[in-house]
């Protein structure tokens, strides 16, 4: 009894302090406290509006991959690339470079000076810090989500991006060009893009066309090999030597790795390039199709023609080390033709 | 007054019972007695609407049921089923939520609910347990606990299952006590129990089940000397009179 | 004694007394407050608080400070508030509706749903990569109606709804496989949202999604005592006049908004929704009245602390915040575990 009644004036003296006996009454005031923080500091994200460029005259303008129309009012004197293989690029067009992401040092092994800073990885670069070093112009690739989302942030904090799309050699020279251009330096458009494409021009002229091995192409990783063809890098500098890829002929390949198919084929060369951790990628081969008693009677594997090529060549783009690419497969597959 | 008009009813398409027509009378306490699996459950679930039947009405103040909506009805029946979950809640909190028919749209008890659940738990004798979770109270409060939450829901008419199964003989005996208190109140009580002497002793009329179908529905004394207690549970039934007024038991043997 | 002391010596009331609560709520507001404050204050380049007001006070959007504060920092800091708050309050509802603490947003549904469409989006219409967050929203929301519609045909049972949820996700995970082996470069892109994280958050994903938490969060807040009916039991719920079937499917609706919101700009955070209300039962117990707003405080606080470190600790690289927050709260949990309350719904 007496419990109940110590109940009743402890209630009392609650509603007094609470002021209102409604729960709901206080979370609902604190609730549009909420939202009215949220719309404050919405609203001073807002206040961002860019102011639109009044002069007509430009620096430079271009188009990138994504299509859009790029105005740079001034030379860029604060670069940032996002990956790797365009720091490169930039360099080689004689430009500098005041942010990258790891690939550079992890993949590349570029040596950058110190004053060059790491902002993250080429999958997730931080965006607090590329801000953080006032840039001016940034480099990325359109087939990174992160990428794409950054690009949206930068709009709005009013930084020059563009986006570029580099597979093959001719879009290497397309981003090399846009780039000297930037720079004011066609020079080196000349030694690092023109000169290197007459390189593999005078590969190319010295192939008999009709002179067509088999191959194989092979991306291996730590967790699997597929074929690949026509889209990748390296098959296309066979492609472009006249080789015939298997692949082309029976795409499930592309998929999976068929001991039988390959048998069936039995092309003239077997080309092996990894992804990730080499040792293992290699490994995992020898585990996984290489097991295969048939795999020793393949003509490739016979004859000393199953090949590891380095990844510089073959995975990371070359860049202006394009046409030592075609030299290199020019004399595996041709050696009477190339000494 | 509620009525079953010619009621088939079950679950997943597999019909329970078939063609039911009972009606409950006012201020009294029916016991619907059968053998496991006879649907006594089904009818009640039935008439308290929380299954909906395949065919028949079910008539409360001659308006079908269905033509109330839920709060409505909430506040003129209620139903106990038999296994609960035992939620983490106090005594207090549980016989309010009886009150959730009355509340309006914000949800929040007003001084009248918050005067029907005191007053509801001091009838119960749970007023020192007022504050405490229900799950540190034995079986037997619990189930006071419970049926404070009906009586504050204040309805004309209570259905419940098994309201005394896996209880102590104390509180068996308690809650039985206390449903006849609810008569006395005026409501109407349908309840299934399996203990027959219990059934017997505490019913104005007891409806005996038998595969879906109703057997017999009258009186505990007319129900008895009918003898169908006997050939529906294969046992044999006899009473035993006190010379006071206490009420008669039932003692069953097997045949 | 003036109100102020009679306050605080009522604190020590039992734990489901009206105080209690309140003091919980103004505490975690005030842990949120000082959260916000300094997820904005801090990250992976270092800015002095005073530079910071100035930056914002002056409003020069040229200003490096300017840009950092109002692109990165508030966005992210909103992110992670939204988050938190969603994840945690859709995981609190679906426990109580479900009457499964063990349940989380992806047993509905809402996780492949809102992947599949976001694979499908990066698969097949890689220009559109903006519309990505509108995707998974979508995806998840279907998801979930799926799940339902199935599951009604057999009674919308908490169990039938489970065990939909089960096929159904199964199924779209298939789907989902299937979309990346035959268009496997969109893997990479599948990983980052299976880990989740808020970078490259701008406020225009956010206010899509901010829509549609605050709604979904308001009416959970005023729906919350009917939570706790349905709690009680479907029979007896219905007995007390609860329209069980229509309250269950709402309240799935509104886990799929919450969910489904959080997900289309954060990626899977899969800790917040499961943990967070077990968490948040042992301060305040299970009356949903309490527990939503508690939920999403916690929540909330946690995930920005989690945002916070994830940016912080390995500055210029980023762990995906789900990883800190595994790291985090997993052994908090086991700790909580082993200290040993009672939190269970049954005996």
């Amino acid at each position: 009894m007496i419990e109940v009644e110590k109940f009743k004036k402890d209630e009392l003296s609650m509603d007094v302090i609470l002021k209102t006996r409604k729960l709901k009454k206080i979370s609902g005031i604190i609730l549009i406290l909420v939202i009215v923080s949220f719309f404050a500091l919405f609203i001073t994200g807002c206040k961002s509006q860019q102011e639109a460029s009044a002069s007509s005259r430009y620096y430079y303008s271009f188009t990138d991959s994504l299509g859009n129309q790029i105005h740079l009012e001034e030379k860029p004197q604060r670069v940032v690339s996002l990956v790797g293989s365009y720091a490169e690029t930039w360099l080689l067009a004689g430009g500098e470079l005041i942010g990258v992401t790891d690939d550079v040092i992890k993949e590349r092994k570029m040596h950058l000076p110190k004053e060059v800073q790491i902002i993250g990885t080429i999958k997730e670069p931080n965006l607090e810090e590329i801000i953080n070093l006032s840039p001016d112009f940034i480099l990325l690739s359109p087939d990174i989500e992160s990428h794409v989302k950054i690009s949206e942030t930068l709009k709005k904090s009013n930084i020059n991006f563009a986006f570029f799309k580099v597979e093959h050699f001719e879009d290497y020279l397309a981003m090399l060009d846009i780039c000297t251009d930037i720079t004011g330096n066609k020079e080196l458009y000349k030694k690092n893009g023109l000169e290197v494409k007459k390189q593999i021009e005078e590969v190319l002229s010295k192939i008999d066309k009709n002179d067509n091995p088999d191959i194989l192409f092979i991306r291996a990783f730590s967790t699997g090999a597929k074929a690949k063809n026509d889209d990748n890098m390296a098959c296309r500098i066979l492609n472009d030597l006249a080789t015939v890829n298997i692949a082309s002929k029976h795409e499930s390949l592309l998929e999976e790795l068929s001991i039988e198919l390959i048998i069936e084929e039995d092309p003239d060369y077997i080309f092996v390039v990894t992804m990730g951790d080499s040792q293992k990628a290699l490994e995992a081969l020898k585990d996984g199709i290489a097991k295969n008693p048939a795999w020793n009677d393949l003509t490739a594997v016979k004859n000393d023609r199953f090949i590891v090529l380095p990844k510089e060549l073959f995975h990371y783009k070359p860049n202006a080390k394009w046409g030592e690419s075609y030299e290199y497969l020019a004399k595996i597959l041709y050696p009477d033709k190339f000494k | 007054m509620i009525k079953l008009k010619n009621i088939t009813a079950g679950y997943n398409n597999v019909e329970v019972i078939k063609n039911i027509n009972i009606a409950f009378e006012e201020a009294s306490i029916t016991t619907i007695i059968g053998k496991n699996g006879c649907g006594k459950t089904t009818l009640l679930k039935t008439a308290a609407n929380i299954l909906k039947a395949f065919k028949g009405e079910v008539i409360l103040k001659d308006r079908n049921i269905s033509s109330f909506s839920n709060k409505e009805l909430a506040k003129k029946l209620s139903f106990l089923p038999q296994i609960r979950k035992v939620p983490n809640i106090t005594v207090y909190n549980l016989v309010m939520h009886g009150r959730y028919p009355y509340l309006d749209f914000l949800r929040v008890p007003q001084q009248k609910d918050k005067e029907i659940v005191q007053k509801t738990i001091e009838d119960m004798a749970l007023g020192k347990y007022i504050n405490k979770n229900i799950y540190e109270l034995s079986g037997g409060q619990r189930q006071k606990v419970y049926i404070a939450m009906l009586l504050a829901q204040d309805t004309d008419i209570i259905f419940l299952d098994e309201p005394t199964t896996y209880l102590d003989i104390n509180h068996q005996l308690e809650i039985l006590e206390i449903i006849k208190r609810l008569k006395k109140m005026g409501k109407t009580i349908v309840m299934v129990l399996h203990d027959l002497n219990n059934a017997l002793s505490y019913s104005d009329k007891i409806c005996l089940m038998d595969k879906g179908e109703i057997v017999i529905y009258d009186s505990p004394e007319k129900v008895f000397e009918s003898r169908e207690i006997d050939r529906v549970f294969k046992v044999y039934s006899s009473q035993i009179t006190f010379e006071d007024e206490m009420p008669k038991q039932y003692l069953f043997n097997l045949k | 004694m003036n109100i102020l002391q009679k306050f605080f010596t009522r604190i020590n009331l039992n734990k489901n007394s009206k105080s209690y609560n309140a003091a919980v709520i103004a505490f975690l507001l005030m842990l949120l407050i000082i959260g916000v404050f300094l997820s904005i204050s801090f990250g992976s380049s270092k800015i002095s608080l005073s530079e910071i007001f100035n930056a914002m006070r002056q409003g020069d959007p040229g200003s490096k400070v300017y840009k950092i504060i109002s692109f990165v920092r508030i966005p992210r800091t909103l992110a992670a508030v939204l988050a938190g708050c969603a994840l945690s309050v859709s995981g609190a509802i679906l426990q109580s509706v479900l009457n499964n603490s063990l349940a989380s947003p992806g047993i509905i549904g809402v996780n492949s749903g809102a992947g599949l469409f976001a694979v499908l989006i990066a698969a097949f219409f890689p220009a559109n990569i903006y519309y990505t967050t509108f995707a998974a929203f979508t995806g998840a929301f279907v998801a979930v109606l799926l799940v339902y519609y199935i599951a009604k045909a057999t009674g919308a049972s908490r169990m039938a709804i489970v065990l939909s949820g089960v096929a159904v996700s199964s199924f779209i995970g298939a789907a989902t496989d299937t979309v990346l082996t035959l268009k496997p470069d969109v893997v990479m892109e599948r990983t980052a949202f299976l880990i989740g994280g808020f970078s490259g958050v701008t406020m225009d994903r956010l206010s899509f999604a901010a829509f549609f938490i605050i709604i979904a969060f308001i009416v959970a807040l005023i729906l919350s005592y009917d939570m706790n009916i349905l709690a009680l039991g479907d029979e007896t719920a219905k007995s007390l006049g609860l329209n069980v079937r229509r309250f269950r499917f709402i309240f799935l609706i509104l886990v799929a908004m919450l969910a489904g919101a959080a997900i289309s700009f954060a990626g899977l955070l899969g800790f917040v929704g499961l943990i967070i209300p077990h968490v948040s039962r042992f301060l305040v117990g299970y009356d949903n009245r309490i527990l939503i707003p508690v939920s999403a405080l916690l929540g909330s606080i946690f995930t920005l602390l989690c945002d916070l470190l994830a940016r912080v600790i390995f500055a210029p690289y980023e762990i995906p915040v789900g990883i800190i927050m595994s790291f985090l709260g997993g052994p908090f949990f086991i700790y909580l575990l082993i200290k040993g309350r009672r939190g269970q719904l049954y005996d």
